[in-house]
């Protein structure tokens, strides 16, 4: 079982920390649970526990910050800086070889601070922000408004121009702050979230509203992935199946409605079944991202070399998986891929360990973000879904989506420092879960 | 039971809904890392393949076609590299000075400013021709401008400087650089080189990309060079003389053929009407024909030089058998061929019966010699079959199949009618009946270079097989010589030499109603000099309008100017004053040795052999003498002995190239290839030069070329030759 493995996991790498995972509760529920086994995790645990008072959820201690995600958004970062180098320098070539490398160097200089203050902010400090969710929601609506009045730049609004040539995507901002919304909501009351006139409800009008501005810029890539990083929130708080298979029905009718609306995303839709039909038109970027992966095969053309991205549009964002994937071949892509899965999982694992709902749930929503708009991204080059202008987390240039992820990832990172010990006696020694054979093993391989 | 409380249930559906959401993401990131793997390694091979050929646009890199020159290495056609000038009008505009560079651009290439300026900042266009084929001047002045966004790619034009020389021989190019008639046609591949499409990787924009990655296969070839056989100056010769003839009597067509009888080379082709390959389109296809190789005619009297050729290698007549002329010779249901003269000739031996072309006696000889051997040396000359000559479009002639040659067809044949031949076939069989019975490949090319300027390969003279014997070469030799010197041909005699030939009338047939007693063919062959055998030369005048139409009287002349001039220009030695030739006495002596002694001396020795000379100078001593000490002469002969040494050969003649219409740089780019000096004065094209085109110059004088617009007084461009 996946929760089984992962449980044995999350202990091996933190074993002198002696917590509890949630699950362990669910799983005494549903078995019967030989005591040996937890007496034997009880002789551990209880020198951890005792240093601290059991029920002090919110305050600090002195953990680490999950090195794993660290690590990975700081190779992910830094393929990003070389391969945005590689894959753009040619359209500067003529006036500044260097200008998309200085650019990026600049944002990935800032990123590797905030993360570094990610690393450095007390969960405690974070949580205090959600007094203020409201002010920052109403900020990130006049942000997203605020794109509408100002004029239209590769035929959208998206982009709020801001010094040396940077622009400020609201887009991006709101994935952020929508989701901080959502977590807070549903961490303030136990109840109100199956509540339609409650809290369901406000979070359906927030994220409706907010989604669907984006939608209108048009970015239905983003739109797309805050909805559902919204939903992922939305079930870690225990929305009831039913109304995500409502929401999902009428997710595909607007999705219908879009399509009838604006007739491009058709055939966007259309170019993705059958790029060919219009090599020079809709298909024209799959077949090209296609061909630069295929050119790549296993060990690629080598950093700088790729033929595509002289003709690939969006070589440097949208579509710098292609590039990847022709220069570093399946082995460069593929690890992408990974260290992609490896953050999504210890994404979920920083939810699963905090004991803290606003946490657990911030924790789900980022993940989910960052996470889905690589996997959206990544099929969208893979030919695996329509095309949707979307990027590349931690890795495509574009200031703004570079930055938010890395927010996001600085509020992981301070969100895995905040762990409790056996601050609740229902998820403490007593209620450890009592392994099977199997189960054992994980535990005794410790 | 404390696990059981509300919150923690709620805690647990947290936990699992975190799980199941876990789960699901890592099922899609494996299937996108299998999709990956399938793309990238199943069937990467597919799409790499399909990217590399999309990747590069081809190009085609035209190499540079190679030249055709003379056998003197004078310069018939070249190539010449022009430039075509593009903008991107991205780079125009993001370079921010479009205006600018609109305005310049527009006073080197005199275009309009405001019009360039439109169209080189419309970007919506990956590029934007300016102006294309831009000769030299202008094209170096924008070049050196180094304009951002304004590129130009180099185009090869085709240039024939001499104009209409021999272009119905060489041919013509067509826009796409490919070779339509004549020598450009037949040694295309070679001429044109490889074109390799050089595969130009693209941006994009559209753009060539800039360095990065861009990939040539292989560099184009350039085309070889000709060095033809045929001598610029004996060609002018011959068109020169074409000229007259064609003004005077308006032909269909006609043609002048030389050849070097021992090599089979062609030294020159002269053909009416013909065409300036510069200006090919202006032309009916009819004036680009080279009907000397690829039209049939029945030549006529010509033709029985082969009859006589192999009529006396059989043995089957000898030049002193007589034979009778008494009006038109008839066969059986009917038919009859008339002798061409209205009085019949009456008896006369084989070699009289030459010297008047007289048709009964040939008849005799073709009944004589039988189908079989007549036919024998139909095939032998190569009648009917090509001549495998380097030229395009080369006609087989028709010659009657054997098995259906009656008596009549054969008398007909034996005067050289129903067989028809192309000039090239006839002129080819003749130099074999001249050089010793040698049939000789007949060849236009002489060398082919590379464009390093390497030596390919050097065309050695090829036999085809040995046709007749010396003995009966010299004696048709000599009987032709005494048609020039007693009989029909003496139109033809050229002075100081010793000439044979034959001349031809022709009846040309008109289709469906049989011979036309109003078209002939009018021909001549000639060779010379008949004791060593240098040139041979066929005239054909096809339906001469006017008083005349026999091959005596239009062609013979026409032989006389050109063996004449050619003569000269090859330096063969005059040899006899030819008006005292005395060939009723066929005896033969050898010639003394006079050089070195007195002009008395000279004249005693002269008289004792019977042989009579002419002084030429008024020095005292014999410096020089023709024909040489040791050749044979016919008693009565004429020795010319000079007491001074002939003049220096002049300087070589040159045709001065047609100018008119040509740009300064044009007129540059012609005179590298020649050895004149050409002095303009003026601007924009050439309204006149002198001398005229087409005129003989020496080598290095100067060619006086006004242009369009005078400059100011006194100020003269040199543009002299190398």
């Amino acid at each position: 079982m996946l929760g089984g493995v992962i449980s044995g996991v999350s202990v091996n790498s933190n074993r002198r920390e002696s917590n509890a995972p949630p699950q362990n509760a669910y799983r005494r529920t549903r078995r019967a649970i030989p005591r040996p086994a937890a007496r034997r995790r009880a002789k551990i645990i209880p020198m951890a526990s005792l240093r601290q008072p059991p029920a002090a959820p919110l305050r600090d201690r002195k953990v680490k910050a999950d090195m794993g995600l660290l690590l990975t958004t700081i190779c992910l970062l830094g393929i990003g800086f070389i391969m945005v180098f590689s894959a753009s320098y040619y359209d500067t070539v003529s006036e500044n070889i260097y200008y998309y490398l200085q650019r990026q160097a600049i944002l990935t200089g800032l990123a590797l601070a905030i993360l570094i203050g990610g690393i450095n902010i007390p969960y405690s400090w974070l949580r205090r922000f959600r007094s203020i969710d409201k002010q920052i929601l109403l900020v990130t609506g006049v942000l997203l408004a605020a794109v509408f009045a100002l004029p239209e730049k590769s035929d959208a609004h998206r982009w709020i121009p801001l010094a040396f040539g940077f622009n400020l995507q609201p887009s991006e901002v709101a994935k952020f702050t929508v989701v901080f919304y959502l977590a807070s909501l549903f961490s303030r009351r136990r109840s109100g979230i199956n509540t339609l006139s409650g809290d369901l409800g406000k979070a359906l009008l927030v994220v409706g509203v907010a989604a669907g501005m984006i939608a209108f810029e048009p970015d239905t890539g983003t739109a797309f992935v805050l909805a559902a990083a919204a939903i992922a929130v939305l079930l870690a708080a225990g929305l009831r199946w039913v109304y995500l298979f409502l929401a999902g029905g009428a997710g595909v009718i607007a999705g219908v409605c879009l399509i009838l609306r604006s007739p491009y995303r058709l055939d966007r839709v259309l170019g993705f079944l059958d790029p060919w039909q219009d090599p020079v038109g809709n298909g024209f970027q799959i077949i090209h991202s296609l061909y630069a992966l295929g050119t790549g095969g296993l060990l690629g053309a080598g950093i700088s070399n790729s033929s595509q991205k002289l003709i690939l549009p969006a070589q440097n964002t949208d579509f710098i998986f292609s590039v990847i994937g022709e220069e570093l071949g399946f082995i460069g892509a593929g690890f992408v891929v990974i260290l992609f899965l490896i953050f999504t999982w210890r994404g979920y694992l920083i939810a699963l360990r905090c004991p803290d709902k606003f946490g657990r749930l911030l924790a789900v929503g980022l993940t989910t973000s960052i996470s889905l708009q690589a996997a959206v991204n990544i099929a969208v080059v893979t030919q695996s879904m329509p095309t949707t202008g979307i990027t590349l987390p931690f890795i495509s240039y574009g200031g703004s989506s570079l930055l938010m992820s890395v927010v996001s990832v600085g509020a992981l990172l301070s969100i895995s420092r905040y762990r409790p010990a056996a601050d609740k006696p229902s998820h403490g020694a007593a209620a450890k879960p009592p392994q099977g054979k199997t189960g054992g093993k994980a535990w005794a391989s410790d | 039971m404390a696990e059981w409380t509300r919150e923690n249930i709620a805690e647990n559906t947290v936990s699992r809904r975190i799980m199941f959401i876990l789960l699901v993401a890592s099922v899609v990131f494996a299937a996108l890392f299998f999709r990956l793997a399938w793309i990238q390694l199943i069937n990467g091979e597919t799409y790499r393949t399909l990217a590399e050929q999309s990747r590069y646009v081809p190009r085609p890199v035209a190499p540079r076609r190679g030249g055709i020159y003379d056998a003197q290495g004078q310069p018939l056609a070249i190539s010449v590299t022009t430039a075509s000038f593009f903008a991107t009008p991205r780079e125009v505009v993001d370079s921010g000075q479009a205006k600018e560079i609109a305005d310049q651009v527009a006073a080197a290439l005199e275009l309009d400013s405001e019009t360039l300026l439109e169209r080189i900042t419309d970007t919506k266009r990956g590029f934007v021709y300016i102006k294309r084929q831009v000769p030299d001047g202008p094209a170096a002045a924008v070049k050196s401008l180094g304009l951002k966004g304004i590129h130009w790619e180099e185009e090869s034009e085709r240039v024939y400087p001499k104009g209409t020389l021999l272009a119905n021989s060489l041919g013509f190019v067509g826009l796409d650089n490919t070779g339509l008639g004549g020598l450009e046609s037949s040694f295309n591949s070679l001429l044109a080189g490889q074109t390799v499409a050089v595969l130009a990787e693209q941006d994009k924009n559209g753009q060539r990309s800039a360095g990065v990655a861009q990939r040539t296969t292989t560099a184009p070839v350039d085309g070889v060079d000709l060095i033809l056989t045929i001598d610029e100056v004996i060609q002018y010769i011959c068109e020169r003389e074409l000229g007259k003839v064609t003004e005077l009597y308006s032909p269909e067509k006609a043609g002048i053929l030389i050849m070097e009888p021992q090599t089979g080379r062609v030294l020159g082709m002269a053909e009416y009407p013909t065409f300036d390959p510069n200006n090919f389109g202006q032309y009916d296809e009819q004036n680009r024909r080279n009907f000397l190789i690829s039209d049939v005619y029945e030549p006529g009297s010509t033709f029985k030089t082969v009859v006589m050729a192999g009529a006396l290698e059989e043995g089957v007549t000898s030049l002193n058998q007589e034979y009778g002329c008494d009006g038109p010779v008839r066969f059986p249901g009917g038919m009859m061929v008339r002798c061409w003269r209205a009085v019949p000739h009456g008896r006369q031996t084989f070699m009289e019966g030459i010297q008047n072309s007289c048709n009964p006696v040939f008849i005799a000889v073709g009944q004589e010699m039988g189908k079989e051997l007549f036919y024998k040396y139909l095939h032998g000359f190569g009648f009917g079959q090509k001549t495998g000559i380097d030229l395009a479009g080369e006609a087989d002639g028709l010659v009657l199949p054997q098995n259906k040659c009656q008596d009549l067809d054969l008398a007909t044949m034996s005067i050289g009618q129903t067989t028809a031949v192309t000039p090239i076939q006839l002129l080819t069989a003749f130099g074999a009946i001249c050089n010793g019975g040698r049939l000789m490949k007949p060849q236009v090319i002489k060398e082919i270079w590379d464009a390093q300027g390497n030596l390919l390969e050097t065309v050695e003279p090829e036999m085809t097989r040995q046709v007749i014997s010396q003995t009966t070469s010299d004696l048709v030799l000599r009987a032709l010589e005494t048609v020039v010197s007693q009989g029909i041909g003496k139109t033809a005699f050229v002075e100081g030499y010793r000439v044979g030939g034959k001349t031809g009338t022709a009846q040309k047939v008109v289709p469906g109603v049989g011979y036309s007693e109003q078209e002939f063919v009018a021909s001549f062959m000639g060779v010379a000099p008949v004791n060593d055998p240098q040139i041979v030369c066929l005239i054909v005048v096809d339906y001469p309008k006017g008083d005349t139409h026999g091959g005596s009287a239009i062609c013979g002349p026409v032989f006389q100017a050109v063996a004449k001039d050619v003569m000269s220009y090859l330096e063969i030695p005059a040899q006899v004053a030819p008006a005292l030739v005395k060939a009723t006495s066929l005896e033969e002596v050898t010639l003394l040795d006079y050089v070195g002694l007195t002009t008395a001396a000279a004249n005693s020795q002269a008289a004792a052999q019977g042989i009579e000379i002419t002084l030429v100078g008024d020095g005292e001593e014999i410096y020089a003498q023709l024909p040489l000490a040791g050749d044979q002469m016919l008693r009565g002969g004429t020795v010319v002995l000079h007491t001074r040494l002939p003049k220096v050969p002049a300087a070589p003649q040159i045709a001065v190239p047609e100018l008119t219409g040509k740009t300064a740089a044009e007129v540059a780019k012609i005179a590298a290839a020649y050895d004149l000096h050409f002095d303009l004065a003026g601007q924009g094209v050439v309204m006149y030069q002198q001398p005229s085109p087409g005129s003989m110059a020496d080598a290095g004088s100067r060619v006086f070329v006004g242009l369009e617009k005078p400059l100011e007084a006194g100020v003269l461009e040199d543009l002299a030759g190398p």
